[in-house]
This record gives structure tokens, sequence and C-alpha cells, in this order.
């Protein structure tokens, strides 16, 4: 058995060599890209700008049970003031022991007036909480676009890459309603998980070949399909990807998508917005109605403690002693807590 | 069906008040806001149904944001929507609060949580105009602004405990005496004494052309008394008094005011201070303590010679030359015989300004007269209250000493004034302390003092003094202290509940003021007496 400073030393070996020191030169080899794929970013007025983010929080968990708690929100800026903001309310969902998800069904006919179609499985209790999730964000966006005029940009945290059938035709809704008023739309994501080659990380990748072309932010670069590696349902996948570093203090590039069918001129333009809405000094490079939108929607530990509290008020109405509800939903890792 | 709601972005949580104690109110405003320390708000609790005041102390850049150096490593210089998370968080002291009967109160209780808070308005001092005094010095302040409806009047029945006018060269100290003595003469509560020795107050500034003195007064009442140690010319031009100070109004203690005495030139004193100081005047300057021996001398007081007998003639030279020095220094009013004081102590108490001019005299002349005329007016009255049927306190006098802290410092403060701040009031007699250097003061004598005026002190020491002194606490006004501009004053006394932001009237212009309610009284007096 290795010792610590071993479990230590492979762990390190892994994280490098999934950054060589030659990424950059590896990616522009398999890509084939020059500086002529890079495009830069002019300033532009932002016009109107919404961003759609969602949030869930675990609230219960007995193992056998869990209870989680969501919400989707829209904030709605113009010239980089905030408009509105709208919000759900919110909205539970139960992993049970049972094979598949009964909540979901129903949380998905208050979206949409109609049934999923395709039942969603308990088995992996993350991609529950995340299609949950992206079914809030799916009817705010929808939402949304009702009350947005032509050329505003939506924006949607995550990618227009469902991670369950039933929420295929609901993006395709959203693309056509879109469509149909002249609307922009983009998916913006936080934590972007596209490999290239043997699994090496896109981002850095492509950051290190802007440097060595000497590309000033703001920048952007259309990905193509074939340098990524280790993609999933790929029928469900409905943008292109694109890596754009939004300002010049940015610390990172993000990885944006946009419907398949934008010509360059159009990309052109929703870069610029984002670039323009990306200039707050406290998270340069990252659009600031998205930001906004995800404070406000974020189920933090004190909301997530007053629901749980609410709960138990209920159960004791209802004659449940609180011991008998400790005894289930109590982790003991809060009681080993305060030690 | 699922819904989505429009959340209301009005900004519930500024202008609420969110804590702290019974004193000391905490609450936040726009990061943007304006907002000055010294501004008075009201916090008005509709559930208690009281009106509370407050003082902002001071205003600090705050946020929600997790991380506290958010703001030392921005990347741009735009932030869209900063109002929601980044404001200004507001201190503030309790000033007191007008209970539901339209009393106020002191602050012994706090507002309800999240009770609003506004700026008031002028109706909202009302209650202030029943505890105002009658002696006007300007107008309420807050913050940058003033309520030029709410008139700053200090009461005169607090003025025989003392007053204190604190305040640093060019921070208006002059100006406030000014209005301070002018609006003394309508109110003719107490006689107030005052040596002026540059004749700033008396006909004003003489490098500023636009100044003016009290002098204006003159020919409006006779509520004002002019005593000048000036020229002829002067004293005709201003119809004043010539001002004379007798020998015998001299104490050989005086001698002290311009001297470091010896153990033993101070056992002169003890030893001559039961004659009459004419007399000693008289036997030193006539005397030639060559090869001194008592038992030869041939003068008119052997008495005194007599008691000097055992001290050396160098001694005695010493003390010859210092009386000899103080009569020719002061010939201009220093007289044998003639004496203004019991006309002096008369117009005070007919509760007249006096004001002696002493234009071109030295500093040593002014504390000579200074003491003289307060040793003078403190055993008149210590005599009357001594006297039978007499009652303390029927006349009331203040004597204002400027540059205090020469006279009342700890350790070596003049015998008379101490006396006078230590027991003055029992006597009917007070001090309007001036000095720019209160930490110079005798804590003692400043722990004497009721009524604090304090205008611009710029050093720590000063201020602290000042703040723990007070009979008020000051101390949360320290920043506002700090801060505060040319004509400015925070006056702390004990009638008015709480300590008022003053921005004192400007003379030159309210001088005006004053002439037409002399006007108005003389024209009331007419009617009267027909």
């Amino acid at each position: 058995m290795s010792g610590y400073k071993e479990e230590i030393n492979t762990v390190v070996k892994f994280l490098g060599d999934r950054i060589p020191s030659n990424i950059e030169e590896m990616f522009i080899r398999l890509s084939g890209i020059s500086k002529k794929d890079f495009f830069i970013v002019e300033a532009h007025e932002t016009g109107t700008v919404a961003g759609v983010d969602g949030s869930n929080a675990n609230i219960l968990d007995a193992g056998f049970l869990a209870l989680s708690a969501f919400r989707a929100v829209v904030s709605l800026f113009n010239e980089n003031q905030r408009i509105k903001r709208g919000m759900t309310p919110i909205k539970f969902n139960f992993i049970g022991s049972g094979e598949y998800n009964d909540d979901f069904p129903k949380l998905f006919n208050e979206c949409f007036g109609k049934d999923p179609g395709t039942r969603l499985s308990n088995a992996d209790p993350y991609k529950v909480n995340s299609v949950v999730r992206d079914t809030l964000e799916y009817f705010v966006s929808l939402e949304t676009l009702k009350t947005l005029e032509k050329e505003a940009l939506l924006l949607i945290d995550g990618a227009f890459h469902v991670e369950h059938k039933s929420l295929d035709p609901i993006i395709e809704e959203l693309f056509f309603r879109a469509e149909e008023k002249e609307i922009n739309i983009c998916a913006v994501t936080k934590r972007c998980e596209v490999t290239w080659g043997d699994g090496y990380p896109l981002i850095p990748a492509v950051m290190r070949a802007a440097e060595k072309f000497n590309m000033k932010a703001p920048w952007w670069i259309k990905i193509d399909d074939d340098w990524i590696s280790g993609r999933r349902t790929p029928e469900w996948k409905k943008g292109s990807i694109f890596i754009t570093l939004l300002h010049s203090c940015a610390k990172s590039a993000l990885k944006v998508e946009l419907p398949r069918y934008y010509g360059n001129e159009r990309i052109c333009k929703v870069m610029q917005k984002l670039a323009a809405v990306s200039c707050d000094g406290r998270i340069p490079g990252y659009p600031f109605p998205l930001f906004d939108a995800h404070r406000a929607c974020a189920i933090k530990r004190e909301v997530a403690s007053d629901i749980r509290n609410r709960i138990i008020e209920g159960m004791t109405k209802r004659g449940i002693q609180h011991r008998d509800f400790k005894a289930v939903w109590e982790d003991i890792h809060d009681e080993f807590n305060h030690y | 069906m699922m819904n989505l709601t429009i959340t209301e972005t009005i900004d519930t949580a500024k202008f609420r008040l969110i804590g702290k104690s019974v004193l000391t109110y905490r609450f936040i405003i726009p990061h943007d806001a304006t907002l000055f320390v010294g501004d008075i708000l009201k916090i008005v609790d509709s559930k208690k149904g009281y009106t509370f005041y407050a003082k902002v102390t001071d205003l600090l850049h705050e946020s929600n944001f997790n991380d506290p150096n958010w703001d030392t490593r921005v990347y741009s210089e735009n932030f869209f929507e900063l109002g929601d998370d980044v404001f200004l968080g507001v201190e503030a002291v309790p000033l007191g609060f007008v209970d539901e009967t339209g009393e106020f109160r002191k602050p012994g209780t706090v507002p309800t949580k999240f009770s609003r808070v506004e700026r008031p308005v002028k109706e909202d001092f009302f209650f202030l105009s029943r505890v105002m005094g009658d002696i006007e010095v300007g107008t309420m302040k807050t913050g940058q602004g003033t309520y030029t409806d709410v008139k700053v009047a200090i009461p005169s029945e607090v003025l025989s405990s003392h007053m204190g006018i604190f305040a640093t060269t060019g921070s208006g100290k002059s100006n406030f005496m000014k209005v301070f003595l002018s609006s003394c003469i309508p109110v003719r509560k107490f006689g107030i004494l005052l040596v002026d020795p540059h004749g700033d107050y008396v006909t004003g500034n003489p490098k500023d052309a636009g100044s003016k003195g009290l002098v204006q007064l003159r020919s409006n009442t006779e509520g004002i008394a002019f005593f000048t140690t000036g020229d002829e010319e002067r004293r005709k031009r201003y119809s004043m008094q010539r001002l004379y100070i007798s020998y015998e109004d001299f104490s050989i203690y005086d001698l002290t005011l311009h001297y470091e005495l010896s153990s033993t030139q101070f056992d002169i004193i003890e030893t001559l201070s039961e004659f009459h100081p004419t007399d000693v005047i008289k036997f030193f300057q006539n005397t030639s303590f060559k090869g001194w021996k008592p038992e030869s001398y041939e003068g008119g007081y052997t008495q005194i010679a007599d008691r000097l007998r055992n001290y050396q003639e160098s001694t005695l030279n010493v003390m010859q030359r210092r009386i000899q020095t103080i009569v020719s220094s002061q010939k201009g009013f220093f007289d044998e015989t003639r004496s203004s004081v019991k006309e002096i102590i008369e117009a005070l108490h007919e509760n007249k300004v006096v004001l002696i001019d002493m234009p071109f005299m030295s500093e040593k002349s002014e504390l000579f007269a200074l003491s003289i005329l307060s040793r003078k007016i403190l055993r008149d009255h210590q005599e009357r209250v001594s006297g039978k049927g007499r009652k303390a306190g029927e006349y009331q006098v203040m004597i204002a000493i400027e540059e205090a802290q020469r006279v009342l410092s700890p350790g070596s403060s003049t015998k008379i004034f101490r006396e006078c701040a230590m027991e003055g009031r029992k006597f009917g007699v007070g001090l309007c302390v001036i000095t720019q250097q209160p930490k110079n003061i005798d804590p003692k004598i400043l722990a004497q003092i009721n009524t604090y005026v304090v205008m611009g002190l710029s050093d720590k020491a000063d201020r602290d003094i000042v703040e723990t002194s007070a009979k008020q606490d000051l101390s949360k006004m320290d920043v506002e202290i700090q801060t505060l501009e040319r004509g400015d004053a925070i006056i702390s006394t004990l009638q008015i509940p709480f300590p008022i932001s003053t921005r004192v009237h400007y003379f030159e212009d309210y001088i005006d003021h004053v002439k037409e309610t002399l006007k108005s009284e003389k024209n009331e007096e007419r009617i009267e007496t027909f």
C-alpha cells in the first residue's frame, strides 16, 4: 500500500498530465487553428439583456429519501441597469427509493402544461437535480421571451445540451420562440466540462493558444465538434461551442453556446453584447445579468434552514414527534459537528 | 400552473433603524446618498407613537459581500447595481425622543426595530423652542445645512454657572462673543465684563475694513458701557469713559500676575498685604534701600519700614523695581486717586455689557486691569451677601477672560480667577472662560463650567478634555467637532436637552437685527411711559 506522500504525488502527476506544458501546441496541432480563427470583439451598447439562472439545495436526506428545493430567476437589464427581476416559487422534489421520480412529471406539467413523455430515473440524484433545475430555467426562459423585444439577448446559465429526453422539445421550442421574435439566445457555462484529445481541458488550451497568437481580450473562437472528446448524448446537443475571453481582467475564458444556425454576423453581435455586459469591476469577464440572477436565485443556508423549520413545525402540528423526525432525518454528522 | 413572480425592486432596507442600543443607533443608506456628520435625523416609531431624534456621528462604507476585501481588488471602473449590497453604515447618537404628549425626554428606550429614519422639518423642532434660552447666538445646524427658523439661544439663568468657549484661532470665537454680547443687551439679565486688548470687540477688527464692533450699538441702547485707556480722540469719537484704576484698587498680590516671585519676595507680599496699597506703593516710590536700616527710616510709612526690617537690601530693591515698573507701565490708567471701578460695578449691576477698551496696551496691562476688576467685583458681591438683608444672587455678573489658560492653568492659576471659578456662583459671579487650549485649563475649573461652546478644535488632547468635562456627553461628537467649519459651534448647556450644533450668526449681519430689537423695545417703553 502506498503512503500519503505517494498518493499526493500520484494525484499531482495525474492532474499535471491533464495540462501539459505544451498544451497549446498540442491543441493547435489537433485543431489546426491559427490567429485568424480568433475574433476580436468590438465594444457595443448592450441594449436589453436578460439572465436566467436556477438553483437547488438539499433540505433533508435520510438516505432512502431526499428532499431538495429549487427555484429559478430572471434578471432583466437594459444598458446595464436592472429593470426587473422575476422568480419562480420554491419547488420541492423528493428522490425516493422508487425507480422513477414522482415529482418531476407534476413539475413538468405545471411548467409546460403537458406530460414529459419520458420518466426520470431516480438512479442518479445529481442528474435528477440537474434536470429539475433545467426544467425551471427553461420555464423562466420561455416566460421571459414573451416580454422581450427584437434584438434583445437572453442568457441562460448552462448549456444547450439537455440531460433528459423530455427537455429536448422544450429547448427546441425555446429556439423557435426566440427566432420568432428575433431575439438572440446564448448559454453560458460557469464550469466547462468539455475536453479534447485524451481528456485535456478545453479552456486552458484555448487561452494558451490565444496568448501564443498574442490575442488581446475580448476575443472569441468557435470550437469544432470534431475536436471535442467524450461527448454524451450528442442527439440532445443543440448548440455550437465557443470559447471567449470577455474582459482583459477576466480570470478565465468562458464556454458559451449559441444555436447552431447562427451565422458569423449574428455571433459577433451576441459576443459584442456579452462583452459589454461583462465589465463589472467585481467579476470582469462574466455577464453581469447572469451574476445578478445567480445571487437572487441561490437558496442559501438560511433559506434552507427556514424551510426545514417550517417542515418541522408542520409535522409537529400533525402530531409527529420531533424525536421521530430526528430519528429519520437527522444526520449523525450534525452531532459530530458540535465537537 | 407555474408562475413567474416579478419581485419588488423597491429597497426597503435603507433608512430603517437596525441597531444597536439605547445609546447608539445604526441604519444603512444608499452608498451614494448624501448625509453629513452632524446631520440630525428623526426616527419615527409608529408602533410606540414616539419620535426619536439622533445625530449622525459617523459614516462607513459597508457591504453584504462575504469577502471583506472585495473593494480592494476591483478590476474595472464599472459597477452595476452596486447599491443592492453596497451601502453606507450610519452611526448616530440618540438625542432623545418626543413622547405621545409632545414632551421631549432623554433617550431611555430604543425605537422599534426597522423604524423609519427621516430628515426632520422645522416643525419637528417645535419642542426645542420651549427649552431654548433668551440669549440668541445662531441657528440650528444639521450637517452642512441649517434650520434658519430654529434659533439657538443660551439661557441666561445658567450663566452664573460659568461658560466656556473653546476654539482655535480663526474658528470664529470673536464673532461668537460679539453676537453673544450684543444679544445680552436687550435681555439685560446680568452684567458682563470684557477686557478688549485689541479693540476687536469695541470697534471691530482694525485689519478688516468690513468688520464692525459693539460700539455701533452705542446710540441704540444704554445697555452697553465703554471704558477706555485710549487717547482723547478715540474716547470722544466713540463716546467712551476714561478708565482709571486707583492705587487703592491695587492689591500687592497683583504682583504675582506679572512676576515669578521667590519665597522671600512672596513673604514680603504677605507681610505688606495688611497695609493700604496706596501706602505700600508710595513707600516703595519714595524710599531708598541703599544700606537699608529701618531704624533710620524717616519717611511717613514707619510701620511698613518696621515690618520690612528683616529683609535684605537687594530683595527690597527688586520689590521696589517691580512696583515702580507696574506703576509706570500702567500709567495710562493706573492713577493715585482716580478710579472707574465703582462706575464699572454699577454698570454691571444695571445688567449692562461693560467693555474695557485697552488699545495698544500690553498683555500684562490687560491682565492687571482684569484681575483688579474681577477682585473688586467678587469682593463687592461677597460683602453684599454677608451684609444684612442682602440675598445671594441679587446681582449677576459674568467676567470674560480671553486666553484663559494664562490665568487658569493647573498649578499656577491666578488666585482671584480661581476663586471666581470655584466660589463665584454663590455670589452671582460667573466666568466666561475663552481659550484655544482647554487642555491647559485646570480640570477642576472645567468641571465647574456648565455651558460649553465648542468651536473648531484640531488638537486631540484639547478635544478629549472638553468632551469628557462637558455636562452632556460630547465624546460621540468628536468627528463633528473635528470637522466644524468656521463660525459653527456645538453648544452644550444644562437647560437644552442635548448638545446643539449651531451656525453662529455673522455679527456684521446680526447687528442690524439687534438694532431693530432695541428700537422696538424703546418704542414699547415710550408707550408704557406715556
